[in-house]
This record gives C-alpha cells, sequence and structure tokens, in this order.
C-alpha cells in the first residue's frame, strides 16, 4: 500500500511545515514500524522516539492523523486517510526537533518527583488482593496520552498531570510503603491531585483502560481520610473547606456566614476582615441577622455524610497507626 | 569522574547501579534510552524462585541439565540458591508480585518442569525495571539519558572508561571511571523473526570485544517458538505454562482455559495481541512463529562478572557468565539479569584502585571524533539498512535454529565482505542532532562484529549441543564438553577451545 507520511519538521504549531516521504508497505505493519522504514532508508535525520515496537515502553507516542496514538500499536490501514498519515508532536508536549518532545519537561520531571521507591514499613503479609491496585498502576508505560488530553495541562503546564499522578497512586495504594501521609502531602502540593478539574479526558485516553482520572479521585479520597484536604498547605482554604463540610453536613445547606466567618479565622478575625462585606450585604438585603432554620432534608444529608465516614473508618484507622 | 559507570538501562544495568551505589560508590548510569523505555519492559516470562531447599535443588538440576554440560556449574549454584532472597528484595523494594492469599505463588512456565516461576501478571519486565528505576532516582545515581556508548577507554591494560555520543546534540564525551559495568542486553537485531527492540543492537559485547576482551558461548542463541506472526512481542511462558495450547503455528487459549482467569492474569497480552494482528485471544487462536529471543553468551566473565579486562564488568544479556550452558530455561532469564546487575554491581564497587585522571579519555575521544567525522562524511541510509535487514535474514537461515558447516562457512564469509561494504558507508548526513543515520550506522557495525562471532562459533562447535543444532553433526559429541572462547585478531574472530573455567 502506497503511503505518503507528512512529517511535520519545523514551522510553529499554529504553522507547522511538512515534508513528504512516500512509502510502500503493507497495511497491517503499524505506524512506528512503517516510520522506522522511511527513517532507515530515505532520511535519517527524522526525528522521533521508539524502542519496544509492541506497546511496552511508551516511548513511541505520536500524534497521527489528528489522533494521538501510541503508535506501535495502531496499523498504517486503518490509521491513513486516502493514502495520507500527517505526522504531528501530540499537544503540549513541548518540542525539541521534529517530533521529537521533551519529555524530561512533559512527563519524567513530574514523573520522577513521586517515583522515590518504596520505604518499608515493616509490616503485617499482604494479601494480593490488596496489591491489586498497584500491579494495575503499574501497567502504566507512562506514554503520556492521558497527560495528552488533559485539559489542565493545557493550560497550565506545570500541574502534575495524571501520568505522573498514577506513578503517585502507586505508592500511596501499597500497603508495604511507610510514608503514605507524606506521599499524599507532597501530592496535595500545588499542581498536585487538587488541581484535576475531573474532565474524565485521562480516562479516555489512556489506552490500556487504567483510568487514570478514577485513579486521581482515589487518591484524593485517600488524602481526605488522612486529613489532607483541597487547599493543603494554604490555611485559609483548609479552613475553607472545613467550614463548607461542617455547614453542609450539619445544616443541610451552605450557611455563607459561617462558612466566610470560619474562612477568615473564625467570629473575631473572621468577624472583622468580613465586616464590610456583611454590612454591604445586610443593606442591600442579601443577608439577614435572623438565625438560620434548619432544612427539612438536612438529616438525610448528615446520613449520607456518616455514612461516607464510616467507609472510611478502616483509613483512619491505618493512619493513627 | 565516577567510581562506577554502568552502561545500559535494562534491569542488569538498573540492579547493577543501584548495588554498586548501595556499596558506597558514585554511580553513573548511561542508557541510549530512558530506563523505563528498555527491551525489559516487554520481558513477561517470570523469575524461577523455588521457595524451598528441595526446590532449589530440583532449580539446579534442571538449569544443569538444560544447558547440557556447559552451564558453569558454580554460578548456577551460587545464582539458584540466591534467587529466593533476590525475589523478596524485589518485592520489599516494591514489586507487586502475585501472590495466594499472602503468599508470593510460583506459576509453571513453559519447558521449565516444577511451578517455580514468580511473576506480575504479564508484566513482570516492566514491574521489575520500574522498580529498580525508583531505587535509582531514590538514591540519587547520576542517569545520562540518551546517551549512545561508542567505545571503551583502556589504558595500560585496564578500563577506565567509556566515550559516548550524545543522541541529542552530537556531542561526545569521554565518561572516566575506575570500573565500568557493561550491561547493554543482546543483538536481536541481527536476527529476524525475532523479539527484537530496536535498541538490540549488541553494543557492549562489540565494544568489549573490539578493547580485546574474550567473548564466550556465542554459538549459542534460543529461539522462542510463540512469537506473534508479524511481530516482536513474545506470547508469555507463563501463558503457555497456565495451559494455552501451541500447535500448529498458533496459540489458542479458548477451550483450555478460563477467560476470566486469562483476563485477570494477561490483560496486557490480549490488549497487544490484538492491537497488532486484530486477534481476540479468547476466542481464536493468535498466529505465532519461532523467533531469535536470547543470545546465551556474551563477554566471557566470572560469576562476579569480571571479564578479561581488569576494570570491566558485564552483566545481563550481554555477558557470558556460563549460568545457562547450551540452554536456557524460561523464568531463568529475568532470574540472571537481575541477580548478575547485582553481583557485577558490588564487585565494581569493590574495584578500589587510584586511578588517576589521565588523558586516556581525551585521547580515545578524539580518536572516536575522527572516526565520526569521516562516518558523517560519507553515503549511508539506505544502503545501511539493507545491509542491516540482509544480516537479520542471514543470520536466521544460517546461523539460526538449524545449521550447518557450509551454511556457517558461507554466513562468516559474507559477514566478513559487509563488514568491508560497512566500512565505506556512513550517516548520509552531517547532522549533529538527533543523526539517527549515524545511530543506525553505528549499530549496523556492532551487529556485524557480533554477528560474526556467532557464525564463526558456530561452525567451530561441530556438535549439535543445546540449541546449537548442527544437521551436519546431528549428534552431541563427548568430546566437545568445553566452553568456547572468541576474541577479534587480525582476519577476523578467533576462536578457541576453553582450557578451565574462569
Ligand atoms: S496512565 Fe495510561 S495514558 Fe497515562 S501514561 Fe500511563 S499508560 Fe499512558
Amino acid at each position: 500500500m502506497e503511503i505518503t507520511f507528512k512529517f511535520q519538521r519545523g514551522g510553529t504549531r499554529a504553522q507547522p511545515e511538512y515534508v513528504d516521504y512516500q512509502i510502500d508497505v503493507p497495511p497491517e505493519m503499524t505506524v512506528f514500524d512503517a516510520l522506522v522504514a522511511v527513517r532507515e532508508t530515505q532520511d535519517g535525520t527524522l526525528a522521533f522516539r521508539g524502542n519496544c515496537s509492541v506497546g511496552f515502553c511508551g516511548d513511541c507516542t505520536l500524534s497521527v492523523n489528528g489522533a494521538q496514538k501510541v503508535t506501535c500499536l495502531v496499523t498504517v490501514g486503518k490509521t491513513q486517510k486516502d493514502g495520507v498519515i500527517t505526522v504531528q508532536p501530540i499537544r503540549y508536549a513541548p518540542v525539541e526537533k521534529d517530533v521529537m518532545h521533551d519529555m524530561r519537561k512533559f512527563l519524567w520531571d513530574k514523573v520522577d518527583t513521586f517515583a522515590r521507591g518504596v520505604v518499608p514499613n515493616g509490616g503485617h503479609p499482604v494479601t494480593d488482593e490488596e496489591l491489586r491496585p498497584v500491579r494495575k498502576a503499574m501497567r502504566c508505560t507512562t506514554c503520556g496520552l492521558c497527560d495528552e488530553g488533559c485539559t489542565v495541562i493545557d493550560v497550565n503546564l506545570d500541574f502534575y498531570g495524571p501520568a505522573a499522578l498514577t506513578k503517585l497512586y502507586r505508592f500511596a495504594f501499597d500497603p508495604r510503603d511507610g510514608i503514605t501521609a507524606e506521599r499524599l502531602r507532597e501530592g496535595s502540593e500545588l499542581h498536585g491531585i487538587w488541581d484535576c478539574v475531573h474532565c474524565w479526558e485521562a480516562t479516555e485516553h489512556c489506552p490500556f483502560g487504567l483510568e487514570p482520572t478514577h485513579l486521581i479521585m482515589d487518591t484524593r479520597d485517600r488524602a481526605i481520610a488522612y486529613g489532607i484536604k483541597s487547599g493543603y498547605g494554604n490555611k485559609m482554604l483548609e479552613r475553607h473547606y472545613d467550614a463548607f463540610e461542617e455547614s453542609i453536613s450539619g445544616k443541610g445547606w451552605l450557611d455563607e456566614r459561617s462558612v466566610a466567618l470560619q474562612t477568615y479565622g473564625g467570629l473575631i478575625k473572621g468577624g472583622i476582615k468580613t465586616l464590610p462585606l456583611g454590612l454591604r450585604a445586610l443593606r442591600k438585603g442579601k443577608a439577614t441577622l435572623k438565625p438560620h432554620y434548619k432544612r427539612p432534608g438536612a438529616d438525610h444529608i448528615r446520613k449520607i455524610f456518616d455514612r461516607y465516614n464510616r467507609s472510611n473508618a478502616g483509613l483512619r484507622k491505618e493512619k493513627q497507626r | 569522574m565516577h567510581d562506577v559507570l554502568v552502561v545500559g538501562g535494562g534491569i542488569a544495568g538498573l540492579r547493577a547501579a543501584v548495588a554498586a551505589k548501595g556499596a558506597g560508590a558514585s554511580v553513573a548510569l548511561l542508557t541510549q534510552s530512558h530506563p523505563t523505555r528498555s527491551y525489559s519492559v516487554t520481558v513477561q516470562d517470570g523469575i524461577n524462585a523455588p521457595d524451598s531447599a528441595e526446590g532449589c535443588d530440583g532449580h539446579i538440576n534442571d538449569t544443569l541439565a538444560a544447558g547440557a554440560g556447559l552451564n558453569v556449574a558454580s554460578v548456577v549454584t551460587s545464582i539458584c540458591r540466591e534467587a529466593a532472597a533476590l525475589v523478596e528484595e524485589l518485592d520489599r523494594l516494591g514489586v507487586p508480585f502475585n501472590r495466594v492469599g499472602s503468599v508470593i505463588d510460583r506459576a509453571p512456565v513453559s519447558g521449565a518442569g516444577e511451578s517455580r516461576a514468580t511473576y506480575v501478571n504479564d508484566i513482570t519486565g516492566l514491574a521489575v525495571t520500574q522498580t529498580l528505576y525508583e531505587q535509582v532516582i531514590g538514591t540519587g545515581v547520576d542517569v545520562y539519558e540518551e546517551w549512545l556508548a561508542l567505545s571503551l577507554v583502556v589504558d595500560g591494560g585496564e578500563c577506565v572508561g567509556v566515550v559516548a555520543l550524545q543522541l541529542a546534540t552530537g556531542a561526545l564525551e569521554a565518561f572516566d571511571a575506575k570500573a565500568v559495568v557493561l550491561a547493554t542486553g543482546g543483538l536481536r537485531r541481527a536476527f529476524e523473526p525475532s523479539t527484537s527492540s530496536l535498541h538490540c543492537s549488541g553494543s557492549g559485547i562489540a565494544l568489549a570485544y573490539r578493547a580485546g576482551a574474550s567473548l564466550v558461548d556465542m554459538e549459542f542463541v534460543q529461539y522462542y517458538p510463540a512469537v506473534l506472526s508479524g511481530s516482536h512481542l513474545a506470547l508469555s511462558p507463563l501463558l503457555l505454562g497456565a495451559g494455552a495450547v501451541l500447535e500448529d503455528g498458533s496459540v489458542r487459549l479458548n477451550g483450555t482455559l478460563d477467560s476470566a482467569l486469562v483476563e485477570a492474569r494477561f490483560p496486557d497480552t490480549l490488549h497487544r495481541v490484538e492491537a497488532l494482528s486484530g486477534v481476540n485471544m479468547l476466542t481464536e487462536p493468535a498466529p505465532v512463529q519461532s523467533g531469535m529471543s536470547r543470545l546465551l553468551g556474551g563477554v566471557d566473565v566470572n560469576v562476579h562478572g569480571e571479564s578479561s579486562i581488569p576494570g570491566l564488568f558485564a552483566a545481563g544479556e550481554c555477558a557470558g557468565n556460563g549460568f545457562h550452558g547450551a540452554q536456557g530455561l524460561n523464568g531463568n532469564f529475568l532470574l540472571v539479569s537481575a541477580a548478575s546487575g547485582r553481583s557485577a554491581g558490588l564487585a565494581a564497587a569493590a574495584h578500589m584502585r587510584s586511578v588517576a585522571e589521565g588523558t586516556a579519555g581525551a585521547q580515545a575521544a578524539s580518536g572516536v571524533r575522527a572516526e565520526l567525522d569521516a562516518a558523517l562524511a560519507r553515503p549511508g541510509g539506505a544502503p545501511v539498512s539493507a545491509l542491516r535487514t540482509e544480516l537479520a535474514s542471514l543470520m536466521h537461515q544460517k546461523a539460526g535454529e538449524s545449521r550447518d558447516a557450509e551454511g556457517l562457512s558461507e554466513a562468516v564469509q559474507r559477514i566478513r565482505a559487509m563488514r568491508e561494504e560497512h566500512a565505506q558507508l556512513g550517516a548520509g548526513s552531517t547532522a549533529r542532532d538527533f543523526n539517527f543515520g549515524l545511530v543506525q550506522y553505528l549499530e549496523a557495525g556492532t551487529l556485524l562484529d557480533v554477528a560474526e562471532t556467532i557464525a564463526a562459533s558456530a561452525l567451530e562447535r561441530t556438535e549439535s549441543r543445546g540449541v546449537h543444532r548442527r544437521t551436519d553433526h546431528p549428534e552431541v559429541d563427548a568430546s566437545q564438553g568445553a566452553r568456547q572462547q572468541v576474541t577479534r585478531s587480525e582476519d577476523g574472530a578467533r576462536v578457541s577451545r576453553e582450557t578451565g573455567a574462569a
């Protein structure tokens, strides 16, 4: 099958420049093998990565005809449109040359942040069941496709991203590890688990079904069970989330007055800080001095909170160990 | 200057780096790709490690039986005896070995008798590589990614460093070290079909050979019977061990294996077979062929990984420590990579010599620079590619699973001629940054050098033993029960019979 590779070389993302390469390959050949054949026989300066050719090393991620793929796992026949395959770098990743991504910046530095090995806790023998989450996360090939689909990385390259957070998950859920709380705090820093906007794109993008967005959500749950909340390291934000939870679980609705007061440091400190805003709200009739009544469904809502807390009781106990 | 320089980022290299670091040495790790992109991550085999003394004896006996008299018995004993501890250590470091309850499971692998392979579903290689890489990061080994080692620096008969090319820039640098550990893996790209990754170019073996080190057991090239047709994917011996049936050129699961078990334990196999061949293994058989998967010989080293050049060590597939003998057992390959990496790393760290900051490195680098500059100016590309492709089919046909004198001498002659053709070729472009034409040319050079030693050794061994099968000498010849060494000489590879094992 005669294929024209339109290979992006130079130019900018907005105005890419392409060089065409023709090659005759069987349709069942993988895109990666075909690209290697082009490089080996036609132009040794074509820059793209790849090694294993069987989908384990995660090195050959590229954009082909607009779809982002581990290119050794897709065939030429299924990828081509009218005999053409356009090859571009994946979105968001800085580029070193041609379609050679700066993976240090895009991925490795972030993954390495969380890659410190298991610190043995000298604990109990672990069961197969307990290790299943770890085994699932270790299927990750660091292909980067989840980061490629990430809507946060799109606007903030500093976000650790789902691939690195999958590495965090691998440790946060390893029962043999002795520094879970420390890891969860590290992961809760700025650009970490709490910056995920749960758009589920990562889960959609992972070609191996690892569901990285779910892994981030699970890591958040675990962090909460360890008493680490969104806004970790920022006292005001922490107070805000506590007040928010207290208000909903206690009153069944969001009592903005108490949330505002607590967020700013309690009755006195918060009172002084929020006084001008409160007065303005009173004047405009947006707030009242009358006490809030309890919402009819409040008890039901409290039950939901109770049930959640009970389901995490095991984790809480573990945290105290 | 580092105390220990490890070349190669697969399981053997990572394990060597961690061991040397743990022994207090300053360590640099030089790799052609990021370590977790190494060939090792594709290996879906298990790690043989029986958990009892009787099991261990059985493991030793089976390994010796497969090796058909050519194993170095002391190496077999020492590695088999440390296997269970090695697996426990890997587990402690984070490898999530499958368990039954809370006891690490032992499963059967095809062709290896008892159930003694520890494993992580079908990602043992990936999980072990990741875990060791994490140790490398955690312990502060200096990692040099995307550097290709081109030459050993030998001064006064001792190895004192490596000259390497930085792929991103084309810069050439001499890395001084008190000891060098080669862990560059095999040379699958010299064979087709095979389980090759692109970087399996035999580079460490060629570097040692060119520097005068002796190689050993080079005639033993092992094929694996279940490589997915048209691809380089080996279907795990654990899958065959679990009951998948290999017959008439295909591997069949349906009717013999429970789908739920396959989905739980072999998710990555199912996924990749489907992507690469369009076959859903739960319902249809997958077409397979036999492909080259392992070189059993390599740089001649003892149980500590010491080669014939002081200061030069080797581990993993590029090392011929005599563990496998004439045929390797499934489940033993990852074991040897990790175990030999560890001992080579320790031995290299203990190799305390005061190496003065000499000029040997700089001199070697300028020599290599001149050669590279000449190669950059010569034409390359398609003709180099044609040489490599021809080599892969030549080796498969004449020096593969079945061999005879005529074919082997033809192969030796042709490889020598190809080396001359290769010398006239080059990179095909003077680009410095990411010049893959240059890499292709250099790799073709190492492949040709090592391929010649394979064909020459196979020609010399006029009997059939283990995986070395000569149609013109189909029987074992008891008088040929010694290992063969290969050294480089003016007129090519020179093969000799061992007198006493190192
Ligand atoms: S989680 Fe999936 S998509 Fe993300 S890097 Fe790992 S394998 Fe690739």
